[in-house]
């Protein structure tokens, strides 16, 4: 299966600030991809390098095998963006937008385009600027769609919709995921969401993307394991893979990637009263990783392979 | 895709268009018929009344006025409209070059500017050319300083633009397009009723200039990021 979208060293500087730090990303034709990362992580910044709206410090990124700074109009029509915010000319009727945007396409599924519409009840004649947040998302992703694209860049794309408006948007992502086996790659904070969507995920921390794994990967590699001692806990020795670890009354609480025998016998070489080992959820795994040391976090590539740093 | 990029263009800059054409009214009004109530509002010494059209009149001054606040507003709107409503990615990541669609842009805001801003000049020409308005003399040449100034508001327009898309703060790097071709505008200005009858061939120096602009807004338009 040939890489849909693909970076090297993708590197971005504002002044003095990285936003983002070398990524290297490869996403197969397929694929949904779910760039997560706390908020200032370097998502966007990454996103809008691989349409060329935003030029990287160093690096490259390539988009259907086409440099993303210069991507051809052509290639462009093959793939669909709906910005962060999902802006839009609030001075247009929503069939005036339809309008604009489909002057630009060869093609145009005028059809799939009505259902999106008429499935979220939205009038063509209603103005974009009397919209609520949620049905502007929902004519961005109707206009997205409609390009018939075979790839989706999705920034935030729930970002500010309440829960059933969620549910109902990412209903909707998902049937167009399963036609024809588009490559979605997109951001978000909420990791449900993720969840729901996502096979593969990428976690950007401080600009490095820490983790570049699949979802369920992701989830059962981190354990975080509850140490329950008679007195005071102590000192944890060097553990490699460790997250984080704090210590709670009589407990010693060590989140940790890749629990293995190295990591178990070293816990036993505290001689715990008792070892409890607790799974997490996505969102549980990510605040867990995303909130230790920053810089020293051990990094996943793949499912076979993770890393010290 | 070349017609919704000029419609959406003219839909959002019309109404700074319609402001301009109001104006440009009442000034032309006031110009024609000097008893107006409109030369009260406008504070038009009485002496002026008397005066040669084009050449020594209540009309070009503000003209001149008006049409440079109108490039510098239509240049300025067509790009911090964008910056404002977040809509540059949306824009950009349309099929078409950015050098397309800054082109239209450009285009549509030039031709809006320049159609608008030539209704009152030639209104005002006809009216002074017409025997029997006014007891001073008229030829058409006398009017080409004014029609050089109307098309080195071109400059004024493309300045702002710039401006308006490029990346900066506003107290230096960024506010020096706009002042530089405002500068630049004057002088042609000066030069063109200097040299009065005969001075067409100064727009060719506004082309120039013009397409050098351009070239610079197309560069920035291409290389910046929009964050």
């Amino acid at each position: 299966m040939s890489d849909v979208i693909v970076t090297h060293g993708l590197t971005k500087y504002y002044g003095e600030y990285c936003a983002l730090d070398g990524l290297n990303l490869r996403i197969p034709q397929g694929t949904v991809y779910g760039l997560l990362g706390r908020n200032g992580a370097g998502k966007t910044t990454a996103i809008k390098m691989l349409l060329g709206i935003s030029h990287p410090s160093y690096g490259c990124a390539e988009v259907l095998g086409e440099d993303a700074e210069e991507l051809r109009p052509e290639t462009r029509a093959r793939i669909a963006y709906l910005a962060e915010g999902h802006p839009l000319y609030g001075w247009m009727t929503i069939g005036q937008a339809v309008k604009f945007t489909r002057s630009f396409y060869d093609r145009w599924n005028q059809k799939l385009l009505e259902q999106i519409l008429d499935h979220f009840q939205l009038s063509p004649k209603r103005r974009i600027r009397r919209l609520s947040h949620g049905q502007r998302a929902q004519v961005a992703l109707a206009l997205a769609v409609a390009t018939d694209p075979e790839v989706l860049i999705l920034d935030d794309p729930t970002l500010g919709l309440d829960t059933v408006v969620r549910r109902d948007f990412l209903e909707s992502l998902i049937q167009i995921i399963q036609r024809r086996g588009r490559t979605i790659l997109f951001s978000s904070h909420i990791l449900g969401d993720v969840e729901r969507v996502a096979d593969r995920i990428g976690i950007l921390v401080d600009g490095v993307l820490r983790v570049d794994c699949p979802t369920d990967h992701f989830k059962e590699s981190i354990r975080k394991v509850v140490l329950e001692f008679e007195g005071k806990p102590p000192e944890l020795p060097f553990c490699p893979r460790l997250v984080s670890s704090r210590q709670v009354g009589s407990k010693l609480e060590v989140v940790v990637v890749g629990l293995n025998g190295e990591q178990r016998q070293l816990f036993d070489s505290l001689r715990p009263r008792c070892t409890e080992e607790i799974e997490f959820n996505l969102e549980d795994a990510f605040i867990e990783y995303t909130i230790g040391p920053r810089r020293g976090l051990p990094i996943f590539s793949t499912e076979e392979e993770v890393a010290d740093v | 895709m070349f017609r919704a990029m000029a419609l959406k263009e003219f839909r959002e800059i019309r109404g700074v268009a319609l402001a301009a054409m109001i104006i440009y009214g009442i000034i032309t009004i006031a110009a024609i018929d000097y008893r107006s109530p409109l030369n009260l509002f406008l504070y038009l010494p009485i002496n002026w009344r008397e005066g040669i059209p084009f050449v020594y009149d209540s009309f070009v001054g503000k003209f001149y006025f008006f049409a440079a606040l109108m490039a510098i507003i239509l240049g300025l709107w067509q790009t911090f409209g964008e910056s404002v409503r977040g809509t540059y990615p949306f824009l950009l990541h349309r099929p078409a070059s950015t050098s397309w669609l800054m082109g239209m842009k450009l285009l549509v805001g030039t031709v809006v500017y320049l159609v608008a801003s030539a209704i009152p000049l030639l209104i005002y020409g006809i009216w002074a050319a017409t025997p029997g308005n006014h007891a001073s003399p008229f030829e058409w040449s006398m009017t080409e300083p004014v029609w050089v100034s109307w098309s080195a508001m071109t400059i004024v327009y493309l300045g702002a633009f710039l401006t308006g898309i490029m990346p900066g703060r506003w107290y230096h790097a960024r506010f020096l397009p706009l002042a530089a071709s405002i500068l630049v505008m004057v002088g042609v200005a000066v030069l063109a009723n200097y040299v009065f009858a005969g001075a067409l061939w100064l727009c060719w120096i506004i082309l120039a200039v013009d397409i050098w602009i351009i070239i610079l807004i197309v560069f920035i338009a291409k290389s910046r990021d929009y964050t």
